[in-house]
């Protein structure tokens, strides 16, 4: 079991958040993976010594996710669990992952804000391009999804062979459901409360959500008219593994 | 004599100089240096003899027009060639821009194809020129996306690749410290 966390500019929250992380998840193993921050995030990893992938030039979170998956995939490691960097997903609530993962149904198990009671749920503009989201993804999946933009995700080793080969570069998080869904995996949501991230800004603008919503949209539409790649597909992989 | 035929014969003499300066310092292809030579000389020839011109062809937008994409194609393929031979492009992009060339030169040489695309059309040949140019540049530009694309992907691969193998000799550089004591969770 590793936590991958993907980080950028997060010198501030960084700290705190490895902390919580060896507090709640005693014994797991850390990846955080520095998308080419510009601030002290290097040097804090560094002093932190936990394993840690400093990426040379700026992918964009998916790009930097694909190098965690692919990392967890050759240590070995048999579950992966993905934490956001700035702190929005605490280790505590990694509880109800688990347990749904360990009723051994699912390849992916997801964190979604709106199942759990309280917590964080991000502004009502968002929140308002999330549930469009929601209704688009849940249409594409064949599948009820509440919460399509969370990066709350417990993973098992089939699904990070997939996505150690394969996984969209920017704001992946939708997509990859999409993609997941049509290669055969199955996944399924938790309740899990969120936080407001902790310190610094978000990467994505207030009118961004409009243009990220729209993005995904086309990018998932796009997905459907690709071929299914059968290399990848859950079986073929299973077998591999 | 005119301010036309005065440019014309000026500019032929700059050039006819600047071919026979890069002829003798070996600073390109002598064929190229007699090539652009020639053009010059021509220039010259026709700023004194105006009839020269009525020679190539009726005086016409037409025939002005398949003078300006004859010289444009010339420019292109010079300067392709020339770049492929100092090899700083590669020969799959130097593919399309002496399509390019190769074109132009086509459309100025061959103009009953022209006007047979004119009486096709209806529109007129000035028209249809920049119409083909623009169409070629638009799908040039295609390509250079696509391109481009595939070069990012392969950077990203190559971002994460290095990643990994920092990751690994720093493993291997640090020897691992015995574990921290872990916190007690609350």
């Amino acid at each position: 079991m590793i936590v991958l966390i993907p980080v950028f500019n997060e010198e501030a929250n960084i700290g705190p958040l490895l902390a919580e992380v060896r507090a709640h998840c005693p014994g797991t193993a850390i990846c955080v993976i520095n998308d080419c921050s510009q601030d002290g995030t290097a040097r804090v990893l560094k002093a932190a010594g936990c394993a840690h992938l400093n990426l040379p030039c700026n992918l964009g979170v998916g790009g930097a996710m694909q190098a965690g998956f692919r990392y967890a995939y050759e240590q070995g490691y048999a579950y992966a669990l993905r934490l956001d960097g700035d702190g929005q997903h605490p280790p505590a609530e990694c509880a109800a992952l688990f347990a749904r993962m360990a009723q051994g149904d699912v390849d992916l198990v997801l964190g979604s804000r709106f199942l759990a009671a309280g917590g964080y749920t991000s502004t009502r503009m968002r929140q308002f391009g999330i549930a469009g989201l929601a209704a688009f993804l849940s249409y594409v999946c064949r599948q009820r999804i509440t919460d399509p933009t969370s990066g709350f995700q417990l993973v098992n080793r089939a699904v990070m062979y997939y996505f150690a080969h394969q996984y969209p570069a920017e704001y992946p998080e939708p997509e990859s459901l999409a993609l997941l869904s049509r290669q055969g995996y199955r996944f399924a949501e938790a309740p899990a409360r969120f936080r407001e991230r902790q310190t610094g800004k978000s990467s994505i603008r207030r009118w961004g959500t409009l243009f990220f919503m729209f993005k995904v949209c086309v990018a998932l539409f796009v997905d459907r008219c690709r071929a299914v790649d059968p290399r990848f597909n859950r079986h073929a992989v299973e077998a591999r593994l | 004599m005119t301010l036309p035929q005065s440019a014309a014969v000026l500019t032929g003499c700059l050039i006819v100089a600047l071919s026979a300066y890069c002829f003798l310092q070996w600073r390109t292809r002598r064929f190229q240096a007699l090539f652009w030579a020639a053009i010059g000389a021509a220039m010259v020839y026709a700023g004194f003899r105006p009839a020269f011109i009525e020679w190539l062809g009726p005086d016409s937008l037409e025939l002005r027009l398949r003078l300006i994409v004859a010289l444009l194609s010339f420019i292109v393929l010079t300067i392709t060639l020339e770049t492929i031979r100092i090899a700083r492009l590669q020969e799959r992009y130097a593919f399309l821009w002496l399509l390019a060339g190769l074109l132009l030169l086509g459309g100025a040489l061959l103009p009953d194809l022209a006007r047979a695309l004119v009486a096709t059309t209806g529109l007129s040949y000035g028209v249809i020129v920049l119409v083909i140019i623009f169409t070629f540049l638009l799908l040039m530009l295609f390509h250079f996306s696509v391109a481009l694309s595939r070069t990012q992907f392969k950077l990203a691969q190559l971002t994460r690749e290095l990643a990994l193998a920092e990751e690994r000799l720093r493993r291997l550089e640090t020897p691992r410290p015995p574990a921290p004591a872990l916190p007690k969770p609350e």
